[in-house]
């Protein structure tokens, strides 16, 4: 069912994954 | 096991939490001074970038306990895009870092540090080799078993390398439980590949099969039956499917994955092979008492009696194998429910089990529509492909009842998935399985 889904999922995952990393950078140079 | 949606949601939950752990670690316990923005989002990209590399492992391995209910199609198409994802953060990871301040080319520079400057450089060519080995394979020229020895050399060493950039910048390393942590993070995604591709051959090396009858079948395809020798066998559920190696070893890189054809009350595992490439074209000349070696099974494609009124089977070509496990495994248990079989092929001439499904026709509840794209000139069924109208003329009223599977062509699983979503059919009813995986 989820094969329609998997680039959508994978490029969800990967913005969430950078977001967080931007947000520990940003707190880091703070 | 199939995944429900709250399932499915908590193993996206755990992905996450898992890329984010190297980079947790990083960050806990006492830090050096924070530096500008652009180097500490240079640096998290390399962190996140070493973590994504090590769960690729996970994703690939052919793990039941990791995401199995997704559907191993599912989660190779996921571990292709990841793996894109991977390569720009380790691209990225220097880049950024470069960017913010120019020093870090440096790092670069064998005359600076050679081991740090050499590991660096491995790791950015190595991923670099490794994603356009595995996207455009065929373009290099390069065979399946020769991608499959490179694919999982490469993620060793740029998953040991990368670990060896870690420990040597140190930047977030210190205390010492810091680098154990990463050690035993990447070391755990290190030992996984080696599991696939060491252990799990050498355990498989106890349940030896051999090759029983080779028989032709129509449209260039042929059936291998296999037989366990001293043991009972594997037990499947109809509908899945597994890995093959042929020949006395079972630690070989030719091993490829098909569906296996029997019903599960058979001990014999068929496997109904079309020739699409060297490999499936030399099945033909295999002789009986050939040595095989059988890993799975894999896959959530079955059906689940007790869930629905019937099912739908779709079925393209020689996308009918998995469907015909399921059809024979109705037909020995003497299952009273309807089934609808949609079986799309070019031309009479070319349906695999032909006289077989219509003989079931006599022992179970079974609607068969042909559609034939070059069909004789006194053809009556339908002509075509399988499209939403002869969906239409065929499928019961109460279709969100039904459990449906799909098995075919990349082209066949979106127009049908798609249009069974737009009749309401719940998502998790439907069932796909690409052949094409590999």
């Amino acid at each position: 069912m989820l094969h329609l889904y998997s680039r959508y999922l994978a490029l969800a995952i990967s913005m969430i994954l950078l977001i967080a990393s931007a947000v520990v950078a940003a707190w880091r140079s703070i | 096991m199939k995944y429900s949606l709250a399932q499915s949601i908590c193993w996206i939950l755990t992905f996450l939490a898992l890329a984010l752990v190297p980079l947790g670690v990083g960050m806990a316990g006492s830090l050096p001074p924070g530096r500008d923005f652009g180097v500490e989002f240079g640096v998290m990209l390399g962190f996140l970038g070493l973590a994504v590399l090590s769960l690729q492992c996970v994703i690939s391995g052919r793990f039941n306990w990791f995401g199995a209910g997704f559907g191993f199609d599912n989660l190779l198409e996921f571990h292709k895009l990841i793996g894109i994802f991977a390569l720009i953060l380790v691209l990225a990871h220097p880049a950024m870092l470069i960017a913010a301040n120019p020093v870090f080319i440096a790092y670069f520079d064998p005359r600076e540090n050679a081991p740090r400057a050499i590991t660096l450089s491995l790791v950015t060519i190595g991923i670099v080799v490794l994603v356009a080995t595995s996207l455009w394979r065929k373009f290099f020229k390069l065979s399946y078993e020769a991608w499959r020895a490179l694919h999982g050399v490469l993620t060793l060493g740029i998953i040991f390398f990368g670990l060896g950039h870690v420990v040597m910048v140190d930047h977030y390393g210190e205390p010492l439980w810091k680098k154990a942590a990463f050690v035993l993070f990447t070391g755990a995604a290190m030992y996984l590949v080696v599991h696939s591709r060491v252990v799990r051959p050498w355990l498989m090396k106890r349940k030896p099969y051999t090759i029983i009858e080779v028989r032709e079948e129509p449209n260039n395809a042929t059936t291998l039956v296999l037989e366990p020798v001293g043991h009972p066998g594997m037990k499947h559920r109809a509908g899945q499917f597994l890995w093959i190696t042929l020949g006395k070893s079972p630690f070989s890189m030719q091993q490829h994955p098909y569906s296996i054809a029997s019903s599960p009350q058979n001990p014999k595992i068929e496997l109904t092979i079309k020739d699409l490439g060297d490999f499936s074209r030399s099945v033909r000349d295999l002789a009986p008492g050939t040595p095989a070696w059988l890993e799975g099974p894999y896959g959530c494609f079955y059906h689940d009696p007790g869930t629905a009124k019937g099912a739908v089977l779709v079925a393209g070509g020689v996308g009918i194998t998995p469907v015909m496990s399921i059809l024979r495994a109705a037909r020995d248990r003497r299952d009273p429910q309807p089934y609808i079989l949609f079986f799309g092929n070019t031309a009479w001439t070319d349906v695999i089990f032909r006289e077989e499904i219509e003989a079931m026709r006599a022992h179970m509840n079974l609607k068969v529509v042909h559609c034939l794209t070059a069909p004789p000139p006194d053809w009556p069924g339908e002509q075509g492909y399988i499209t939403k109208d002869v969906m239409d003329r065929h499928l019961p009223n109460d279709i969100e009842n039904y459990a449906y599977f799909i098995c075919g062509p990349r082209p066949l699983l979106d127009l049908v998935e798609q249009d069974l979503r737009a009749r309401g059919v719940p998502a998790a009813s439907i069932h796909t399985e690409r052949f094409d995986m590999v």
